[in-house]
């Protein structure tokens, strides 16, 4: 390296506040994590109910969300939600509210992608057997559209683990706005943020394992 | 050397060294024979005809084609066997699942072939491809993609794209087994008539009923061997095997006890 | 608030976001000029290559997948520099950092493709006696290409989305424009809205392209 020297004891000196930033990280993407599964799927039934104006709500909500970038989402809410409903709600709730609404979307069209491609001689099959459209829903098409979706819902769940780095820029003290003002602080940046790099790769790493294994067990159980 | 059409000596396949695929084959065949293999499934026949065709890696044996080596086991080479291609562009070949190109159209699947792997003329090959075509009833089809096409169409257009290459014999791998009931007939009577015109041909298939009326020699495989090989008006009324017998009874469905 | 007013003073400033989308637009041109070549060549070396050239282009891959793009370009906005030993500037380490992470995602969706492309059709080549240098020009790549299509597109309203970020280091895309805007006039929400749409609108239309062109053309070929 072109008269660079990599100190190791700036990582290590730096190790418990980019730890605290990584409690921050964790928590947000745990919570949005479970906003996203469960709200994707409520959103996901809006999106395909027969109430025509439920549907346009869901389907609006998701377009705008899958369409415009997370950060241009993060920072509206953080400038006018307050303006608008004249709220004022602490910076972390407001992260999870737009990091959540953000996965909410993504995870929606997850679900309603593996409902689709469920074929429809499986419906067919619940009226022959004499199902109600209640207990289709419940034992024949929902256990087949959870599964079918998971590797995808896995995959949205990285991505927002790496989407909650944007929270930084609202100085919300996450894993990423810790490495920031220790790189600045330390006059170090190569060694913090390739610091930082490697804890999130390290947090994705496994769940990306996981979704690989997904995918092929699924394609050998529903072959 | 005997010189011989096409000659399989002690042909061997297994997957992972456990399945015995083929084991141990031997036949030989003349020209303008129509050979039907049948037998269970997993017997092996169409591992035999991905064989001939060289698709499939052999453990042991040769295969002969009009006197020259066309496929020899090599004990000291893990990937491939010797294949001689030459050889096998004098072999056609044609699916199940009908495998033509879908992003080309029927008569860009048909000249494929002939202009880019053999150098004809565009204009030479698609007017032979045309030609074929008008004598299938498919020249009206020429410009469509194969997704457009039913079923037997797209088989007989797998057909013709095989023809279209001049092969000195035709290998039919469970053509009509994709097909709706009602689309069999239309590529049977293409096989038929192909017969007519004297094509060497090996037929896998699962319909005795046809099997009797193309085939001038039937195989019984069972087990990765060959357990009878006779005339079809023979094997149909006489089989000479017991297992033969056995395998004709269920799938022909005929009740001899009562 | 009036809406007229509201109009006006967009139209005030009509000039300063077109000139961040200008930016915008070029950030994620480029890398995707540069990106997608790389994915391609990526995604043939880890299919068929030499085991070291494969186990590169997987920790590439792998890296620019499991990590923040923001910590990737504050990576590059601070280290290549110190690295290299020269300043090639931060609208270089913009768009290396961009086309990078366009490379890394867009090699899966090519690899995707490679993949599915049954074993059917490269028996049909072989019993059609066609030679590796017409099979793959002529059979392979068109498939493949025609399949990774859709993926790659919606790669790109991804990067084009990602591209905010570069906002983050200072670069003055249209994010970063909205965002001056709206703290030097204290009217957050005109602007921030006008530039969501902005954003929304140009995502939206290659992300219906990319349905129309799944639904009408590859439905079509039965793909």
């Amino acid at each position: 390296m072109n008269g660079y020297t990599w100190d190791s004891s700036v990582v290590f000196s730096s190790l418990p506040q980019l730890m605290s930033g990584l409690a921050v990280t964790l928590q947000l993407t745990g919570i949005c994590a479970v906003i996203g599964l469960v709200g994707g799927f409520l959103v996901c039934l809006m999106a395909m109910s027969r109430i025509l104006p439920l549907r346009w709500i869901a389907v609006i909500f998701i377009e705008l969300f899958r369409c415009t970038p997370a950060l241009v989402q993060i920072i509206w809410i953080f400038y006018c939600v307050p303006f608008f409903f004249g709220i004022f709600m602490d910076p972390f709730t407001m992260a999870v509210l737009a990091l959540g609404m953000n996965i909410t979307a993504f995870n929606a069209e997850a679900y309603r992608a593996a409902i689709q491609a469920i074929p429809s001689s499986h419906y067919d099959a619940c009226t022959a057997l004499g199902l109600s459209s209640l207990k289709r829903t419940i034992y024949v098409i929902l256990p087949q559209a959870v599964l079918l979706a998971i590797p995808v819902l896995l995959t949205n769940t990285i991505g927002l683990l790496q989407q909650t780095a944007l929270v930084a820029i609202v100085a919300i003290s996450d894993l990423m706005y810790q490495g920031k003002s220790l790189a600045t602080q330390t006059y170090r940046p190569i060694e913090i943020y390739s610091t930082v790099a490697f804890i999130y790769f390290i947090l994705s790493l496994p769940l990306s394992q996981v979704v690989g294994f997904c995918e092929k067990r699924l394609r050998a159980r529903l072959a | 050397m005997s010189s011989c059409f096409l000659k399989v000596q002690n042909l061997r396949k297994s997957y992972g060294g456990l399945v015995h695929v083929l084991d141990g084959m031997n036949f030989q065949m003349e020209p303008k024979e129509r050979i039907v293999v049948i037998g269970p499934s997993g017997s092996g026949k169409s591992t035999l005809l991905r064989c001939i065709m060289g698709l499939e890696k052999i453990d042991d044996g040769r295969i002969e084609f009009e006197g020259a080596r066309y496929i020899e086991a090599q004990a000291n080479r893990r990937k491939d066997n010797l294949v001689d291609t030459a050889v096998r562009a004098k072999i056609g070949m044609v699916f199940q699942h009908y495998t033509l190109f879908p992003h080309l159209t029927v008569l860009g699947n048909l000249v494929l072939s002939p202009i880019r792997a053999r150098g004809e003329s565009r204009a030479s090959a698609t007017e032979r491809a045309m030609q074929l075509l008008k004598r299938l009833g498919l020249d009206n089809r020429a410009n469509a993609y194969p997704g457009m096409l039913s079923g037997g169409q797209k088989q007989r257009v797998a057909i013709a794209r095989a023809l279209l290459l001049d092969p000195k014999i035709m290998l039919f791998d469970e053509v009509t087994s994709a097909l709706d009931p009602e689309l069999v007939a239309e590529v049977e009577g293409l096989m038929l008539e192909l017969a007519e015109q004297k094509m060497s041909m090996m037929i896998v298939t699962h319909d005795m009923w046809f099997a009797k009326r193309i085939a001038t020699r039937v195989i019984f495989c069972a087990d990765g061997h060959i357990v009878e090989d006779a005339p079809p008006a023979k094997i149909f009324s006489d089989p000479a095997e017991p297992r033969t017998a056995d395998f004709l009874k269920k799938v022909l469905h005929v009740d001899t006890v009562s | 608030m009036n809406l007229a007013t509201s109009l006006s003073f967009l139209y005030d400033y009509r000039l300063a976001l077109f000139t961040g989308l200008g930016n915008t637009l070029y950030f994620t041109s480029l890398g995707l000029a540069i990106g997608l070549p790389l994915g391609f060549i990526v995604s043939i070396i880890r299919q068929s290559g030499h085991p070291i050239l494969k186990a590169i282009a997987t920790t590439y891959v792998e890296i620019f997948r499991g990590t923040p793009v923001l910590v990737q370009l504050f990576w590059f906005f601070f280290c290549l520099p110190a690295l290299l030993g020269v300043d090639l500037g931060n609208v270089t380490s913009t768009i290396t950092t961009l086309a990078l992470y366009m490379g890394a995602i867009s090699s899966e969706s090519c690899r995707a493709a490679l993949k599915s492309i049954g074993a059917e059709q490269r028996d049909a080549c072989i019993a059609l006696g066609l030679p590796a240098r017409v099979s793959v020009p002529y059979v392979i790549l068109p498939q493949t290409i025609m399949r990774a299509v859709p993926t790659l597109l919606s790669n790109c309203v991804t990067l084009f989305k990602e591209s905010a970020l570069v906002s983050a280091v200072g670069m003055a895309d249209l994010m970063y424009q909205g965002q001056m805007i709206a703290d030097s006039t204290a009217r957050p929400i005109e602007i921030l809205t006008a530039t969501a749409l902005i954003y929304f609108f140009i995502a939206f239309s290659v992300t219906r392209i990319v349905t129309y062109y799944e639904q009408s053309f590859l439905k079509r070929l039965k793909l």
